[in-house]
């Protein structure tokens, strides 16, 4: 048995399950095969080892069989779990267990998720018997690669007609919302039902599938959840008390997503934006005047519109460069404008209405609250539309220059002459070009933390915005990817993050000739997340720098896949 | 004072004993059973004794019988609740003791109060039942007994004939070796011998309990004069009840009883069955509209002990147990109820 992981989105991948040289793409459904029911032709099996066929997958009878046991099973079922008895060794899957339980109790359904994932990574993740079609995007969500056919049986023996968002007990169907052949003639039986019902199933995991590739399941998540409140349940206690576990899996840049849910509020990559803002954030040393400005639906936000005029009148303040603009925005809460291209300050789409419910006025509250406590600033500009009341509510001395509508003529007026007022004088070339380096800077800090600050320590800025680059005694460290919206190394620049022991990936002593594979690393330091730049070197010797395409965890344990994709090499 | 005070004894159902006194049995009834081919009535005393040896280290998967004994129940205490219980079954024939442990394990029983049960049968020439652990079966204590009345059926739980069974579902503490030798013993001392046989611990799936209990049926008849099976009632307190409560442990389907019964037609032996819970959730049970008649059958059979099969009503859900019978040995870890997983929340 081979199972190499493809793609990755989140604790979800998309991968491929070898077994005796037949390929099955996952997340998939394995289809048990019995008297009563058969198996579809195509498709990978879950027989009793005794009657598994190659490429099946044996599952052994139970230790209180009476019959014997006979062929080499991928799954050993042991004694199920009794007290009474020692474990049995762990086969080729990681296996959920006691899913029945599980299913009634979100809260330990989700550390058995945690648990599975802390210890067996790697293996394939396999999920019995609570696999209905409603719950294959929240359970591949959680990492699950196989499941049983068993719930599409059980529920068809039971007249439950299975859709995507939920079932109908199927004598009470008005008509057949599905065109699949069973549908087409008609359900006349237990055994038409159970054919829409893997239709339905397999259709399901093949929208999973391309979701899982275009790294945008979450969205597909947080709108099939809705068929059970245990789905609710077990996500929101994912996001809360597991978020350690999704945001070392959650790629650092991501697909464009729009946050449209209660939920999408802690979507692991807007949850790490808003811990690495606490964490890590440092403002532009020059920019000490603070203008708050409200999001705008257009991103990044400096094109649209509404922010052309607000920055016109902070450049024609002649104080711009002392100006540090802040957008306060939902889900994300602030967005610093040096950040506007850093995912995922630019790839978000939020439902807006005027109306701020409190789990957001309460996490905008709390965040700018801690900008202007953590950032010192000399002046405080509110120039905001609906979220001026909730933000100037918690502002001390903000001096309001929007007056609730801050496109108005005279709001914008205001704010240009407020920032003359507050802002301190002066102005020229030099200090614009100073104030390019210390947005690198926060970018650079922002992105690789502390080692940030050594990869900009005294160097400039050359280029324009956003294809920044960042300058030192000549060398070009590193510049901004208008497309990533971070800071890509070159080689020079690898080595200062390097020499801080960040964002680095440990190899024997080779020159990586194309990609680096997970075979190859020796170690990788926490930091790195999918997407990150990585420095990769041996002994201290930097031999290459890439974008890492696994959590560190994987580049260390793994035998197989890409680990990092590499953009220069050593020569 | 609550409103529901009113002075009565704590009786529950069937006339349980809830207040758990030293002085008062557990329970005490009158059932029918067919004793050499007639039905008569029976007497039964469930007395509370301090309680199975095996309890004390962990117990059995399924038995939560050790809720009913109580620590430091003596032999004087014993002997009134026996006093007060029996006379109201003076004209039986037919005496069944139980204790929740073992008539014959003197810590729970002490010999003087046996004793004084055993003439007490003797007296009125009533046969005498009672139930032990194979552990207690000693050729020692069957002379003892059998001394001093002579119309003697001796219980032991066999439960599986299986000793990984034993070992790992149930926790037995007692091999097939174990009940052998005790059923050699009992029948030695001129002793009928009864055995126990689970159907359904947990961790097995519906499939293996049918076919682990036909097999233990089969191997009890080797020795026994008398076979009760019994169907895993959902018990308060035990490894199965959590089971259950997690919807990893279904009790079995009257399906099952009915199909091991009808195994047993050839065996020249007394074969019985009482259901406990039987048609509730905590019992053997099926789908809720045929559990009816099933079990009307199953009593029928037991009474009149003819050795012909149960008729099989027709009911859709055999079909649902036909499925779960398939599919729970491919269930890749644990066991579930997938019957409860997955029926129509109107049902």
């Amino acid at each position: 048995m081979r199972f190499e992981i493809n793609a990755r989105d989140g604790l979800a991948r998309r991968g491929e399950l070898e077994l005796d040289g037949v390929v099955h793409g996952t997340p998939t459904i394995a289809f048990v095969d019995t008297w009563k029911h058969t198996a579809p032709k195509d498709g990978l099996k879950l027989r009793q080892s005794s009657l598994a066929k190659e490429g099946d997958i044996g599952i052994s009878p139970s230790g209180f069989s009476l019959s014997p046991h006979e062929g080499e099973p991928e799954i050993e079922v042991g004694y199920r779990g009794s007290p009474f008895a020692a474990d049995v060794s762990e086969g080729g899957f990681a296996i959920l267990d006691g899913v029945s339980g599980l299913s009634l109790d979100s809260r330990r359904f989700v550390d058995a998720i945690e648990a599975m994932k802390n210890r067996r990574l790697l293996k394939p993740a396999f999920c019995p018997v609570i696999g209905l079609p409603s719950r294959l995007a929240f359970l591949s969500y959680c990492g699950i690669d196989v499941f049983d056919s068993i719930p599409l049986i059980m529920a068809a023996e039971n007249g439950q007609y299975l859709n995507s968002d939920g079932a109908i007990p199927v004598d009470r169907i008005k008509e057949l919302p599905c065109e699949c052949a069973s549908c087409a003639e008609g359900i006349a039986d237990v055994k038409g039902l159970l054919k829409h019902n893997i239709s339905v199933a397999t259709n399901e995991l093949r929208l999973v599938r391309n979701h899982i590739a275009l790294g945008t399941l979450r969205e597909l998540v947080e709108s099939r959840i809705r068929a059970e409140t245990w789905q609710v349940q077990s996500l929101r206690v994912l996001d809360l008390e597991h978020s350690h576990l999704q945001e070392v899996h959650a790629p650092i840049k991501g697909a464009r997503f729009t946050a449209s849910s209660k939920e999408s509020l802690h979507r692991p990559d807007v949850a790490r934006w808003r811990r690495r803002l606490v964490d890590r954030y440092r403002r532009p040393d020059k920019a000490d005047t603070l203008v708050l400005l409200p999001c705008s639906a257009r991103k990044p936000y400096s094109i649209s519109p509404s922010h052309r005029r607000f920055r016109d009148a902070i450049f024609n303040s002649g104080r711009a460069h002392a100006v540090h603009e802040v957008i306060v925005t939902s889900p994300l809460g602030l967005v610093p404008r040096e950040l506007e291209l850093f995912y995922p300050a630019r790839d978000y789409d939020i439902p807006v209405t005027g109306h701020w419910d409190r789990d957001e006025q309460a996490m905008v509250q709390e965040l700018v609250r801690w900008l202007v406590e953590s950032q010192r600033y000399k002046a405080i500009i509110s120039h905001l539309g609906s979220e001026r009341d909730l933000v100037n509510e918690v502002v001390d001395d903000c001096i309001d220059t929007s007056d609730g509508d801050p496109n108005a003529r005279g709001s914008l007026s205001k704010l240009e002459d407020t920032v003359r007022e507050q802002a301190p004088n002066g102005g020229g070339g030099t200090r614009r070009r100073t104030r390019a380096a210390d947005d690198l800077s926060s970018i650079a800090r922002f992105q690789f933390g502390d080692a940030g600050d050594a990869l900009t320590a005294g160097a400039s800025a050359a280029g324009r915005w956003p294809a920044m680059k960042i300058v030192r005694d000549g060398i070009q460290l590193g510049a901004v990817s208008h497309q990533r919206g971070m800071i890509s190394m070159t080689l020079p620049g690898a080595a200062i993050v390097g020499s801080k022991d960040a964002y680095c990936v440990e190899i024997d002593d080779f020159l990586p000739k194309g990609n680096l594979f997970a075979i190859g690393v020796e170690d990788a330091t926490d930091d790195i997340r999918i997407g990150d730049d990585a420095v990769i070197r041996h002994a201290g010797d930097v031999r290459a720098v890439g974008v890492a395409r696994m959590t560190p965890v994987e580049m260390r344990a793994a035998d197989r896949g890409e680990a990092v994709h590499i953009r220069h090499r050593a020569r | 004072m609550g409103g529901r005070d009113s002075g009565e004894p704590a009786l529950g159902r069937r006339g349980r004993d809830k207040s758990k006194s030293t002085r008062t049995a557990v329970s005490a009834w009158r059932e029918r059973e067919n004793v050499d081919g007639a039905a008569i009535d029976v007497g039964v005393i469930v007395l509370r004794s301090s309680g199975c040896a095996h309890s004390r280290d962990g117990g059995c998967s399924m038995c939560g019988y050790n809720v009913e004994s109580r620590e430091g129940v003596a032999g004087h205490d014993l002997e009134e609740q026996f006093l007060k219980a029996a006379p109201p079954l003076e004209d039986v024939r037919f005496l069944k003791i139980y204790t929740s442990g073992s008539f014959l394990d003197e810590r729970e029983i002490p010999s003087c109060f046996r004793e004084k049960v055993l003439k007490w049968c003797a007296e009125r020439h009533a046969r005498l039942l009672v139930e032990t652990r194979a552990e207690f079966v000693s050729e020692e204590a069957m002379t003892a007994i059998a001394g001093i009345h002579d119309d003697l059926e001796v219980a032991i739980g066999l439960e599986s004939a299986n000793d990984k069974v034993l070992k790992y579902a149930i926790n037995k503490n007692m091999t097939v070796k174990d009940f052998d030798r005790a059923a050699a013993t009992v029948k030695k001392a001129g002793a009928a011998l009864r055995s126990y046989v689970l159907l359904k611990p947990p961790f097995l799936t519906e499939a293996e309990a049918l076919e682990d209990a036909i097999a233990t049926t089969k191997h009890a008849a080797l020795q026994s004069d008398t076979i009760s099976i019994n169907p895993v009632n959902v018990q308060r307190g035990t490894t199965v009840e959590s089971l259950w409560r997690n919807w990893a442990y279904r009790p079995p389907w009257l399906w099952s009883v009915v199909e091991v019964l009808n195994s047993c037609t050839s065996l020249e032996r007394k074969i019985v069955c009482e259901p406990t819970g039987g048609g509730k959730a905590r019992g053997a049970h099926n789908c809720g509209q045929c559990d009816g008649d099933i079990l009307q059958s199953i009593r029928e059979h037991t009474i009149s002990q003819n050795r012909t099969s149960i008729k099989i009503p027709e009911c859709g859900c055999r079909e649902i147990w036909e499925s779960v019978m398939e599919l729970e040995g491919l269930v890749a870890d644990g066991t579930v109820d997938l019957q409860r997983m997955f029926r129509n929340r109107g049902d």
